[in-house]
């Protein structure tokens, strides 16, 4: 999507924003389940961030960083919906779309693994590896997307990381019929 | 488990195939509604030209390339400080068969320090834990006997700090985590349970460091970022030192008059005079005559950022520094003595804490939890 939409869309144009939500909103949709770990609060995430798009586009000075920016709007409205359920480490859903294969992309002791170790780490560590694991930004774009410090991203990186890394090592200690998968 | 597979790799392919591939229409639809009936702000902002850019941010533009020189210095110096997939977490190896585990799966609701014998350790320990998703401080006896809830707020109340004669406890109570970061510096007096806010920024200010003599409080500050010092009572809150990159607030010198920073995009440590503001690089040889000093001030421990790294003891006087615990440079763990003089407690990127004596000869879990704040006892 072009600068001239984005610009269209900061001027007030409704359908040039509608046109930039469209494009934009899958990735956004995919990025908050992965950080939220639940359908209905990553759609409100999304849609938070959207509506907080449309009204404070007109501060964005350098629209080349349109995607950037909405990233961060995201990343922040999930950030909120985490902290509006302080509950949620305990009571998260696990979103499971399709079985996987054992030569697909993981093992299922692997997926049980690591969605435990993701369950322990806080929004802002999961957009982290999120950002990182699943769009492939580089450290400094991460930065530069949250509005951090590069060191903090590496130390956040680092600890999830490690979370995930020891989650993978670790013995279950409960058998995964009683872990509640949900489809 | 796939064996072959690195960390990084199974992350990434875990995720991609979690991740859902449409936002439902109607959430859309729902937004669209919603955005049609709001008025954007009406701060229209004069966008600037790109020569315009650049002749109004030369600082920027030269803090950028500064910054990406000195990861790129970094990365060829220093292949373990990685800008991309990091290493492998520090180690615990030494002794890991004594190590039960080293991320034993707490029930959900559980209260941190519920998982292993006491120890003969004397004394008490503040530290963070997180239980039902939020941090909050609290306090044990650190032979792990009568565990304390000290805060109990829905924000995050993380990094404790204890007045010289341990009746004051401060920390830093963090309202948002996101962009912008929002906390403020609370002070807890342990017999009347009374909290006070030390700080009302509106902004960050986080990580307090109470200076040797007890008078003063250093803290990472907001407004312009920076480091900024006040009294123990709140009052005389100055900035001393600007960040003109990535720094992290370490501890104070144990000279009273200066502050230890880490400049993240280097890693290396900077000592900043409270008085004058004046920042020196610290070389490496320093950092032993830089370590906390122990109960009985015989010794002091400190983390190597360089050669063998890990944790170390030495005298007082930074002599005779002696490997204890780990091989990690490019990190820094929380670590403290505990008030037997022979013990530390380590925190971990596992989420833990762990006891180890300065002789190194065992490792135990000591609780779920990170920065752990030893309780002065004169």
């Amino acid at each position: 999507m072009g600068i001239d939409v984005v610009e269209a869309a900061q001027r007030g144009d409704h359908e040039a924003f509608e046109a930039l939500a469209t494009a934009a909103g899958d990735r956004l949709f995919a990025i908050a389940c992965l950080i939220l770990r639940d359908r209905p609060r990553a759609e409100d995430a999304v849609q938070d961030a959207l509506v907080h798009a449309w009204r404070e586009l007109p501060s964005l000075r350098d629209l080349g960083r349109f995607d950037a920016w909405l990233r961060r709007l995201l990343v922040n409205a999930c950030a909120d919906q985490g902290r509006h359920q302080r509950r949620w480490a305990s009571e998260v859903k696990v979103i499971h779309l399709e079985p996987t294969t054992e030569d697909g992309a993981g093992s299922l002791a692997d997926r049980d693994q690591l969605e435990r170790g993701f369950r322990r780490l806080k929004p802002e560590q999961r957009a982290v590896v999120v950002l990182h694991f699943y769009l492939g930004l580089p450290v400094p774009e991460i930065a530069d997307t949250l509005g951090i410090p590069a060191g903090t991203v590496k130390s956040r990186l680092h600890y999830a990381t490690s979370t995930l890394r020891a989650a993978l090592e670790a013995d279950a200690r409960e058998p995964v019929a009683a872990r509640g998968r949900m489809a | 488990m796939t064996e072959d597979r690195s960390v990084e790799q199974r992350i990434s392919s875990w995720l991609l195939d979690e991740a859902p591939s449409q936002l439902p229409d109607r959430v859309l639809q729902t937004t669209f509604i919603e955005t049609r009936a709001t008025r954007q702000a009406r701060t229209l902002l004069p966008r600037r030209s790109p020569m315009l850019r650049f002749s109004l941010a030369p600082f920027a533009v030269g803090a950028a390339a500064m910054a990406l020189l000195a990861v790129g210095v970094a990365l060829s110096l220093r292949p373990s400080t990685t800008v991309g997939p990091p290493g492998p977490a520090p180690s615990v190896s030494p002794i890991a068969s004594e190590v039960a585990s080293p991320t034993p799966a707490l029930p959900a609701l559980s209260l941190p320090g519920e998982i292993a014998p006491a120890l003969s350790l004397p004394g008490e320990v503040a530290f963070v834990a997180t239980v039902d998703g939020n941090a909050d401080i609290f306090l044990m006896n650190a032979d792990r006997s009568n565990l304390r809830r000290l805060t109990d707020d829905p924000a995050e109340d993380l990094e404790p700090t204890w007045s010289a004669d341990g009746s004051k406890l401060f920390f830093t109570r963090r309202t948002s985590a996101g962009d912008p970061e929002r906390s403020e510096i609370h002070v807890l007096d342990i017999a009347t349970n009374v909290e006070t806010a030390l700080t009302r920024t509106g902004e960050r200010a986080a990580d307090p460091k109470l200076s040797p003599d007890g008078r003063s409080i250093a803290y990472e500050g907001s407004g312009p970022p920076g480091v900024f010092v006040m009294n123990a009572d709140g009052s005389d809150q100055r900035e001393i030192f600007t960040f003109d990159g990535y720094y992290t607030l370490l501890a104070w010198a144990p000279d009273g008059v200066s502050v230890l920073l880490r400049r993240e995009s280097t890693h290396e440590l900077i000592r900043v005079d409270i008085g004058s503001g004046k920042a020196t690089t610290i070389t490496a040889d320093m950092e032993a005559r830089l370590g906390i000093l122990s109960p009985d001030g015989s010794k002091r421990i400190f983390q190597r950022s360089t050669g063998a790294g890990g944790v170390w003891v030495a005298a007082a006087d930074g002599s005779s520094p002696r490997h204890v615990f780990g091989d990690w440079t490019s990190a820094e763990y929380p670590i403290a003595w505990l008030p037997d003089g022979a013990h530390l407690l380590l925190g971990q990127a596992d989420g833990w804490l762990y006891v180890i004596p300065i002789d190194g000869a065992t490792v135990t879990l000591w609780a779920q939890g990170t920065s752990a704040a030893p309780r002065p006892t004169r």
